[in-house]
């Protein structure tokens, strides 16, 4: 009975009992559930604030730098308003040159990453699928490409640029023979950089700046190709900046044109009129812009009005030009040329930290500055700054008139180091409208060159872009300095008539590091064994591993 | 943390008295050293390709599906099995310590072996190719890193059973799962997509904003532009970091939830 009875009363007692149980686990459940959704946004959150801009950091660790983007192309990537598409053009092809290629469109797509991810979504990255005949043949077509050719197509809308793999990415020495010895072809420099951040200036519709030459009294012609002394390459490399060359001579044009934004005064060999004289100090005043280069010619420099215009901002241009000591490697001998003794190789390391040479520094790579005269500070201006451009090698000397490129310390001085080029920053002497064309506020910015063989065509091919460069900082276009090619990747194992070095990493990967694991794996089973097999005789109580 | 590290000596010294691990230790270094041959050979001695072919190709995505896998299934699923989990879970160590320790030691496991690309490397430096050496160290940290995330994605997959060949197989598809859920997120949007949006600019919109949360997600992509050019990024690190502490914590719950579950 009593049983009977408690049986009856259990009964409601167990379905409370279960129903509590159910509840308990589904609000653990809901409680675990809450908590994972929670962990899961708490991540995301973290990812996304890791990831903002000014947060996160970016160390490259590479010896040469070459996962960071130049300066220039960053302050360009930062610029761009509308999208910019970059289509990759890459089939793999046989020959000498396949692996090269390979490795230089490797390469570039990694920079290209680099790119897009500096960009934040404002550069957009394509690959052209080049095994869809027809696809292609549509897409050749509306990029009025002929044929097919590795490399890259910048576009934004209708305006684009093709950049070939030969030339446009990397510059490549082709497979010859040496007598009997093949030459087996490599690559000479990385540009691809440059390139496509001049592919995507090209695209996204540059403001043409107009650079006005002085002539009529000595200066070199701007359109002269033909001769060594011409400036037409230097034209047309600027065109390529986007800066258009015009002729101004103030006897036939009067008045400094209004929509000059730069005045370049190359190599005058007599005096300028009064007149002219006047309106460039004028037009530099206002917050105009100068390049100035003087004759290479102590006598013609001297007649001209350049020292005048350069004291009366603050700089000083010798008479003489500055020499250096040039042995000969070979024989010994000291040379005096000016080839030898008048043209600077100044390396990476002794580059000032002016802007116009820094991306020369960052990358490591020198400036040749062909023959000229000391540019000295001699007077900071008001409330700007006059600064030294390029300093010559040390154990340079000022060689005076006539230069003869011999060191007599009684004339010429002492050994040092002497300031190549210089620049000059001030405020506008009176309140000015900024220089149509210019992005800045109204600044007076002079670029004050050693001479005017830096400029000529016989330098150009000298002229790894230093030009292009002061040309770019005189007219506030700083990210339009040219990024220098990088070196390409060297590091390759070395060659040897029995190919030693390649037998050797190849035993140690294969055959060495398996086979001491193998043995080192014995070893431990061995010792395991022995180690079980006292442990299974052992007369006395349990193992020590037992608990 | 000491608690920890207790387990992950324990776990560690497991691993190498087993004649298991030392055949993948094996089979593994086999296959890389193969492979290492092959990029050494075809890229005619480039020191930089060779290396990064080694350490970051298809290869290592292969072994970072079934290493992980392998490893914890043999962690927690063996464990379970053999019933030596539950003694540990009661031992006088948190569960986080217990899940942080098993994690220590098979990232420790995997951390050596992608230390043979550092002997690769060394031996290239040996024979006179010098590699670039942070760029190197770089990746090896980004390996470490990705094994890291993988391993805690093996660990919370094989909480889920008992059966250690089962917890293997659940681990590896997790783990391709992981590698693969942005390409086939974007392959199924493009057939779902002309149902949803009805024009181009519209389904161009979505795409791009899906394609951009899938990319975020990607792992292979952040190791891509950060660890394997040799650049340490703290996004990408943080993203490897936070995910891996996400599965840990989520491992640590589910064998909690063992206890409520019965």
């Amino acid at each position: 009975m009593t049983d009977s009875t408690n049986r009856a009363a259990d009964v409601p007692k167990r379905g409370r009992v279960g129903s509590v149980g159910r509840l308990s686990r589904l609000g653990t459940g809901l409680q675990l559930t809450i908590t994972v959704l929670l962990a899961v946004a708490a991540v995301l959150l973290v990812n996304w604030l890791a990831g903002r801009p000014g947060i996160r950091q970016r160390f490259d660790m590479t010896s040469t730098a070459k996962n960071t983007l130049a300066t220039a192309t960053e302050g360009l990537l930062e610029r761009i308003e509308d999208e910019v598409l970059i289509e990759i053009l890459w089939r793999p092809e046989g020959g000498r040159r396949a692996i090269l290629e390979a490795e230089v469109m490797a390469r570039t797509e990694k920079l290209l990453t680099m790119i897009e991810t500096k960009a934040d979504g404002k550069v957009k990255l394509e690959r052209v699928d080049t095994s869809d005949l027809v696809g292609w043949q549509e897409r050749q077509r509306e990029l009025r490409l002929q044929g097919f050719e590795n490399g890259l197509v910048i576009s934004q809308g209708e305006r684009r640029v093709f950049l070939p793999m030969d030339g446009g990415l990397a510059q490549f020495q082709p497979f010859r023979m040496e007598g009997d010895r093949p030459v087996n072809p490599r690559v000479l420099a990385y540009i691809a950089e440059e390139s496509i951040a001049e592919g995507i200036l090209d695209v996204t519709g540059r403001q043409e700046l107009r650079a006005y030459f002085t002539t009529g009294y000595g200066e070199q012609d701007p359109t002269d190709g033909e001769s060594s002394e011409g400036m037409a390459l230097l034209v047309q490399d600027l065109e390529r900046d986007g800066i258009v060359a015009n002729r101004w001579d103030f006897s036939v044009d009067g008045a400094i044109p209004e929509d000059c934004e730069v005045l370049v005064a190359i190599g005058p060999e007599s005096p300028w009129p009064d007149g002219m004289y006047a309106a460039i100090i004028d037009y530099a005043e206002r917050g105009g812009r100068l390049v100035v280069a003087p004759a290479l010619d102590p006598a013609h420099l001297m007649k001209s009005d350049i020292p005048d215009l350069l004291g009366h901002f603050g700089l000083e241009v010798s008479e003489g030009r500055v020499a250096h000591h040039h042995v000969d490697p070979q024989t010994g001998r000291v040379m005096q040329g000016v080839s030898q003794c008048e043209w600077h190789q100044l390396p990476a390391q002794i580059l000032t930290a002016h802007p116009i040479v820094k991306p020369f520094v960052t990358s490591g790579r020198g400036i040749v500055v062909p023959a000229a005269h000391q540019i000295r500070v001699v007077r900071q201006p008001e409330n700007g700054l006059a600064q030294h451009l390029l300093m010559s090698q040390p154990r340079s000397w000022l060689d005076t008139v006539p230069v003869d490129r011999i060191f007599q310390a009684e004339v010429d001085g002492q050994l040092g180091v002497f300031p190549l080029a210089a620049t000059v920053q001030q405020p506008p002497a009176q309140e000015v409208a900024p220089t149509k064309g210019l992005e800045a506020e109204a600044e007076t910015r002079i670029v004050a060159l050693g001479s005017e063989v830096a400029l000529t065509n016989a330098y150009r091919q000298y002229d790894s872009g230093f030009t292009r460069a002061a040309f770019n900082w005189v007219t506030d276009q700083e990210h339009r300095i040219v990024v220098p090619a990088r070196d390409p990747d060297l590091r390759y194992l070395p060659r040897t008539a029995d190919n030693a070095p390649f037998a050797t990493a190849s035993k140690v990967a294969q055959f060495y590091l398996p086979g001491g694991t193998f043995l080192l794996g014995l070893l431990v089973w061995i010792l395991r064994s022995r180690g079980s097999g006292r442990r299974r005789v052992s007369p006395t109580g349990p193992s020590p591993s037992q608990p | 943390m000491t608690g920890a590290l207790v387990v992950a000596r324990r776990e560690l010294t497991g691993l190498f008295m087993a004649p298991f691990t030392w055949i993948v230790l094996l089979v593994v270094l086999l296959l890389n050293g193969l492979l290492f041959n092959t990029f050494l050979i075809s890229s005619s001695g480039n020191v930089s390709a060779t290396l990064e072919g080694s350490m970051t190709g298809v290869g290592f995505w292969v072994w970072m599906v079934f290493l992980p896998a392998l490893l914890a299934m043999r962690l927690i699923a063996e464990e379970s099995r053999n019933g030596t989990l539950e003694y540990l879970l009661t031992a006088p160590v948190g569960d986080f310590a217990v899940v942080f320790g098993k994690f220590l030691a098979a990232t420790a496991f995997l951390g050596l072996v992608w230390t043979s690309a550092l002997v690769y490397a060394g031996t290239l430096h040996w024979v006179g190719g010098a590699p670039d050496w942070p760029a190197v160290i770089g990746t090896w940290i980004g390996t470490l890193l990705v094994s890291g995330l993988f391993v805690s994605i093996g660990m919370l997959a094989s909480t889920f059973t008992a059966t250690p060949l089962l917890a293997a197989f659940l681990s590896m598809v997790a783990c391709v799962l992981w590698l693969f859920l942005p390409w086939m997120v974007m392959r199924g949007l493009s057939y779902v997509l002309p149902f949803v949006a009805d024009t181009g600019a519209k389904q161009e919109v979505i795409m791009e904003k899906a394609t951009g949360i899938v990319a975020s997600m990607d792992a292979v992509r952040h190791f891509q532009r950060s660890f394997q050019l040799g650049v340490l990024d703290t996004a990408e690190v943080v993203f490897f970091v936070t995910w891996t502490a996400l599965f840990l914590f989520l491992t640590a719950r589910s064998l909690e939830a063992r206890r409520w579950r019965g």
